[in-house]
């Protein structure tokens, strides 16, 4: 009979335990259930443009994803959105630009992070590109599709010496 | 400490040594906990954190001679607009090597061929 509260106590805790578990788990199906996506295969979104000096790509995935690429290799429950700018130097890509927008749960494996997101987590990186040139990017997170590069100078004969020092290596 | 994963993640980018500009930006609401695996360092965060890191080479090869080095020449121009906790908007500009050499001789091409000029106009 002395027990009998804390027994009370006990048993509502574990109630509520359960009912967290099972609204997670809820949760996590519903995500699932919206579709599965590994890399460019799957429930995935992926828009590539090409011109003669850039390539774009927007990718969009609902769901359960695991990607295998970049600096954001891992596994995610949730909602990604990334996009990726390149630009073409010397009959290579160069990159240009990482976006990567992630809600819900991620796990991050890759050989330079290792770690674990639930929530938002946006990433941003620029880089310069090609290794002598000029370039503008309009970026908006809102409408990542419509992002742009702009070449404005290039310098092509530099690529005879990038070639000369491939060569030589 | 912090912006340190980010910009190694952009030098992981271009898988090469710090010999061009990167601009990281990262922002995250909720619960974060991630280790460096190339510095051995890790954080846990609850909450929201932004971190913007830009690095800077001062270090590069000179075109044609491979054994000398030099700072690299280099014009460049970032806008970055945060919309509360948000990113809203990014714009950059970059000339790097013989494009930079062009446009820092001729302070009227810096004028019309970059977005700098346009941007300090909407400041004013």
């Amino acid at each position: 009979m002395i027990f009998a509260p804390t027994r009370r106590k006990f048993q509502k805790i574990m109630l509520a335990i359960d009912t967290c578990s099972r609204s997670v788990a809820c949760c996590l199906g519903l995500l699932v259930l919206q579709g599965c996506s590994f890399n460019d295969f799957g429930f995935v979104n992926v828009n590539t443009r090409e011109t003669y000096e850039t390539r774009t790509r927007h990718i969009v995935a609902n769901g359960l994803r695991i990607e295998t690429r970049g600096p954001m290799a891992g596994l995610s429950f949730g909602r990604v959105e990334a996009l990726h700018l390149h630009i073409k130097s010397c009959g290579r890509l160069a990159p240009r630009l990482h976006y990567q927008e992630t809600a819900g749960l991620q796990l991050v494996a890759s050989s330079l992070e290792f770690g674990l997101t639930l929530g938002r987590r946006e990433v941003l990186l620029a880089a310069t590109g090609a290794p002598n040139g000029a370039s503008a990017v309009r970026f908006d997170p809102a409408s990542p599709e419509r992002a742009s590069i702009e070449i404005s100078l290039s310098d092509q004969s530099n690529c005879q010496l990038q070639n000369q020092r491939k060569n030589a290596s | 400490m912090k912006t340190v994963p980010a910009a190694l993640a952009a030098l992981f980018l271009c898988n090469c040594t710090p010999q061009n500009l990167y601009v990281a930006h990262e922002s995250v609401v909720g619960l974060n906990a991630k280790v460096n695996q190339a510095r051995q360092q890790g954080q846990l965060l609850f909450g929201y954190d932004r971190d913007f890191v830009t690095i800077i080479p001062t270090n590069v090869p000179v075109e044609g001679n491979e054994q000398e080095t030099e700072a690299m020449a280099l014009v460049h121009c970032t806008r970055l607009v945060a919309d509360g906790i948000y990113l809203a908007e990014y714009r950059d500009f970059t000339a790097t090597g013989k494009a930079a050499d062009q446009i820092a001789n001729d302070p009227a091409r810096i004028r019309s061929a970059t977005s700098c000029d346009q941007l300090a106009k909407e400041n004013e």
